[in-house]
């Protein structure tokens, strides 16, 4: 294990409120946040090649232009890797084909690749899984014949995948055992016509990210701007681990994968890019104690470096809560900027459940949800600076969202909420309306 | 917001004589000689009447009492081998409470594979694409609650040697390893069980201040 973290990130922990009630259950927000130093250990300073696998959904979906930008989009990466790096080419429809295995970057290599970019076409299904785990296994067989410490993939695709494994919880899986073997996988979605849980799970569960090209000419900006970020990752595979106290409930908001063991719940936060911050926030409800009983909540974070296997640790950080009558509850403090990204992050999550349940056709079930969730969003809302705006987001997404919506709709909302809620970048140069504005249609 | 501060006992740091040490930590002074006598904690600092007790024997103490509250099956050697992994600063960390042995589990999402992603990737594909069950179970919908508990006991060692970040041996079984380090030409110290670097670095040490003891023994300048 190693413990240094003169480098390390750095995190603190802290509630929206510091006392409960000791005689029934109460809810508050833990709120870990997360700084990373500029460049400490990012791969593009670290001098340790990357080791990248491209795989291209050429399903018959892609013909024509979207095919010919995915093309421009990794002509833009073999352009833009650096001597050293490793490249291998994949694509799949209803078989896969490995156009390129890892291939050390010079000059030859870069025209032998751009050769293989040139000759990809498209054919039959979507065979996504096969092609995904074909990329990984290249990047994979790299790490061990190079004595490389991570692979990453980025996966395109346009539709849903209709053969192999599609289920998005075994994707998940998969995505996630292959994170934990240092394979980290990132995720474009073009068009309209791509599944958001297929590619969410693979991206979320594998460490990487998520991006959406709604314009095939996109595709180049998000491909290269993943790229950009792969190079100045500064940890890998992030996972803040959480210890709590007996009795206590507690989940993440923000749409994180999250496990739990014992008393220890973990988050994965996939990999950091230097010069970032993140934030998390878990919903904790406590139930009844005993008045003055404090409550520990203990923290830390765990994750790779880029140029390393290593695991390393960071520093413990704690956050409390004490048990008091009601009395005390009604005069405590508020912290107002915990306050309202925790009501970002929970109006997040019921966008997110809301869209879900649209794309379905299931209008009862949006109206259910929101309306199970109304008086206590409002509540919350008091007194916060941001409150009234944010009520009217939530009353703008409970009247649109049990109706049809468009497709794209749907996704721009989502992939808002998305990005923000994991401090991201839209690498789209065009900028899209604010998501309440996709609600007013 | 509420952070953690620690509270430090300038008491302690001043020195404690063995009752007001066994006062604080509501023991009988002759059970923390019968601790010393048996490696679980350091000897007291000086000799005599002057002997004091510092921070570390509190922290040491506290640790031993939380340990063996939390494992009821945890003997005093395996006690004894835990306390040899921890740092100063986890031992403090455990005995202030900000670092709660009982429930350091990890979870299953980040228990570090034990083989390659190449090898699970053709595992995958004998097993036809089928993704293991085992870890299935473990992936879980974001916004999922559950209700936490307190950790098995039978888990302490494991959460432990994570803490550490070493494998802690078992106390000595018959044919385990032997590990040897030479003092001086003449003097050897031999150590039985596995250990981790850690532990053998700390073996390093005490044969390192052996080393100084019995060269200093012959040396001109200790005339007592």
């Amino acid at each position: 294990m190693n413990n240094d973290t003169t480098q390390s990130l750095q995190m603190t922990l802290g509630f929206d409120r510091s006392l409960v009630s000791w005689r029934r259950q109460s809810v508050r927000y833990l709120v870990a946040d997360i700084t990373v130093p500029d460049a400490p250990k990012a791969q593009v300073s670290s001098g340790t090649p990357m080791n990248l696998a491209i795989v291209i959904d050429a399903s018959g979906s892609m013909t024509g232009v979207p095919l010919e930008y995915a093309k421009t989009a990794a002509r833009g990466v073999i352009e833009r890797l650096q001597d050293d790096d490793r490249l291998s080419l994949v694509s799949f429809a209803d078989y896969v084909i490995t156009h390129m295995e890892p291939t050390r970057l010079n000059r030859e290599a870069r025209n032998r690749l751009l050769q293989a970019v040139a000759e990809l076409g498209t054919r039959g299904c979507t065979n996504l899984c096969a092609g995904w785990l074909e990329g990984a296994e290249w990047s994979a067989k790299e790490m061990l014949a190079s004595n490389l410490p991570n692979g990453r993939v980025i996966l395109l695709s346009d539709g849903h995948a209709n053969e192999g494994i599609t289920d998005p919880i075994q994707l998940a899986d998969i995505a996630a055992n292959l994170r934990h073997r240092g394979v980290y996988t990132s995720a474009v979605g073009i068009g309209d016509g791509y599944s958001p849980d297929q590619l969410l799970a693979i991206s979320e569960y594998g460490g990487g990210r998520m991006h959406d090209a709604e314009r095939p000419e996109e595709i180049v900006e998000v491909v290269l701007g993943e790229l950009g970020e792969s190079r100045r990752t500064a940890a890998d595979d992030v996972r803040l681990e959480i210890q709590t106290p007996p009795h206590t409930k507690i989940e993440c908001l923000g749409g994180c994968p999250v496990s739990e063991s014992g008393s220890f719940f973990t988050i994965a936060l996939g990999g950091l890019v230097s010069g970032s911050r993140r934030q998390v926030v878990l919903r904790v409800s406590t139930s009844e104690g005993s008045e003055g009983e404090v409550l520990n909540f203990t923290g830390r974070l765990r994750w790779r470096q880029p140029d390393s296997t290593t695991e390393v640790c960071g520093n413990y950080a704690m956050a409390q809560l004490t048990r008091a009558a009601s009395e005390a509850l009604s005069q405590q403090p508020r912290d107002i900027e915990r306050s309202q990204l925790a009501a970002q992050l929970w109006l997040g999550d019921m966008v997110r459940e809301s869209v879900r349940h649209n794309r379905q056709g299931d209008y009862r079930a949006v109206q259910v949800y929101l309306e199970g969730q109304r008086k206590y969003f409002a509540r919350y809302c008091q007194g916060l600076p941001e409150g009234p705006r944010m009520i009217r987001q939530f009353e703008l997404l409970f009247g649109r969202t049990q109706r049809p919506m468009r497709e794209r709709s749907l996704k721009e909302i989502a992939l808002r909420h998305y990005k923000s809620s994991r401090s991201e970048v839209d690498h789209r140069s065009e900028r899209r309306p604010d998501w309440d504005e996709y609600l007013s249609e | 917001m509420s952070r953690y501060t620690f509270s430090m006992e300038p008491r302690a740091d001043q020195g404690l004589s063995l009752s007001e040490l066994a006062e604080r930590v509501n023991v009988e002074p002759r059970t923390i000689r019968s601790y010393i006598e048996k490696g679980l904690l350091p000897g007291a600092e000086a000799r005599g009447p002057k002997s004091f007790y510092t921070k570390e024997h509190l922290d040491r103490l506290r640790v031993i009492q939380i340990l063996r509250q939390a494992g009821r099956d945890a003997t005093l050697e395996e006690i004894r081998l835990l306390l040899q992994q921890l740092s100063a600063e986890q031992l403090e960390g455990i005995a202030e409470g900000y670092i709660q042995v009982g429930g350091l589990v990890r979870s299953p999402d980040i228990e570090p594979a034990t083989d390659t992603a190449v090898d699970y990737l053709q595992r995958l594909k004998s097993e036809g694409g089928r993704s293991r069950p085992a870890s299935a179970k473990n992936v879980t919908r974001p916004g999922s609650a559950r209700e936490s508990r307190g950790a098995p006991v039978s888990e302490l060692v494991d959460a432990l040697q994570r803490l550490a970040g070493t494998r802690i041996s078992a106390p000595a079984a018959r044919g385990q390893d032997w590990y040897r380090i030479e003092i001086t030409p003449d003097v050897e110290l031999h150590i039985r069980g596995e250990f981790g670097d850690q532990q053998k670095l700390q073996f390093r040490r005490v044969a390192d201040l052996l080393r100084n003891l019995l060269t200093r023994k012959s040396s001109p300048t200790d005339s007592s």
